[in-house]
């Protein structure tokens, strides 16, 4: 279609034109802007996941170690190392698949 | 995508925008996004101005937090869209969840300024005027997909990334869009024929 000579089209082209013509004065804004940017975080997507991970298991682990927790665990790995389905086993893999889940999903989530 | 990033433009001291975004990506080099917001902050805070109807606080708040929020995601830009089209993406959804936060209507007459208070520099003419007030009449979509494609420039592809929705709807709401002002304008130019006779 020819829009040369449509009255709307060249009034809609030439108010654009004189909007974006018409240079807006910085007036400290990108100073005012610079000044809210918060500092990027050093760590990668993965690291932020990682290491709090890391950290739970370490106090997990300590924690099973120190309680009556631990041994229960302790059995769990070895029901699951000779291949034993028993609840301890089953409880374990519960809980392996949710920690998985729950950090995969926040990887996700980030994206 | 049938559009691709080809920012070029030079600063004074001979970066490309490109080359500042890759600074601030990979050095978090804040001097160089600072030169990014110097260079665009004119179009974005103007199309953003025209988006709200000439609420220059609310605008300038806006384009504030769309530069904020640029800067946390630099890292997320893939260069398949020029970085102005990536920030009116940013914009224009900013101002959506302004809209839902405050339950404001785009085109809500009560709270909106004049269009000849909005337009001061722009309604000089008659028919300028009357374009404001042509525009109101269109419906939110309709108005975006006009302010994009005209105002900010854009292709229909980039005003569908920008809006995030489908290309076949941003081409049929201009056309819509213009029917609709068509008819308006005609209106108008009657009233007008009908008062000076």
């Amino acid at each position: 279609m020819n829009t040369a000579h449509d009255p709307l089209e060249n009034l809609l082209k030439a108010d654009a034109l004189a909007m974006r013509e018409g240079y807006i004065d910085d007036a400290g804004f990108t100073k005012r802007v610079v000044a809210a940017m918060p500092a990027h975080s050093r760590l990668s997507r993965a690291a932020r996941i990682g290491v709090p991970l890391a950290f739970t298991l370490v106090a997990s682990t300590v924690v099973m170690c120190c309680t009556a927790a631990g041994s229960l665990a302790v059995d769990a790995f070895m029901d699951l190392a000779t291949e034993t389905v028993t609840a301890n086993a089953v409880g374990l893999l519960l809980v392996i698949a949710v920690v998985i889940g729950v950090s995969a999903s926040n990887l996700t989530g980030d994206a | 995508m049938a559009f691709v990033a080809s920012d070029s433009r030079t600063a004074p001291a001979g970066f490309t925008d490109s080359d500042l975004i890759a600074r601030a990506m990979r050095g978090d080099d804040r001097n160089a996004f600072a030169e990014l917001v110097r260079r665009h902050q004119s179009t974005l805070r103007a199309s953003l101005r025209k988006m709200t109807g000439g609420q220059i606080e609310l605008a300038d708040d806006i384009a504030q937090e769309t530069f904020i929020l640029a800067w946390k995601n630099i890292r997320h830009f893939r260069f398949e869209a020029k970085f102005s089209t990536w920030l009116y993406r940013i914009a224009f959804n900013a101002w959506q969840s302004e809209v839902r936060k405050k339950h404001e209507l785009l085109m809500d007459e009560d709270k909106m300024p004049e269009p000849e208070a909005v337009e001061s520099e722009a309604a000089h003419t008659g028919m300028k005027r009357d374009l404001a007030r042509a525009m109101e009449g269109l419906s939110d979509g309709e108005r975006n997909a006009i302010l994009q494609c005209y105002y900010n420039d854009l292709s229909h592809d980039e005003a569908a990334y920008v809006l995030g929705i489908p290309l076949g709807t941003v081409k049929t709401n201009i056309l819509k869009a213009k029917e609709k002002m068509r008819a308006r304008l005609a209106a108008y130019e009657a009233e007008g024929k009908g008062m000076a006779a």
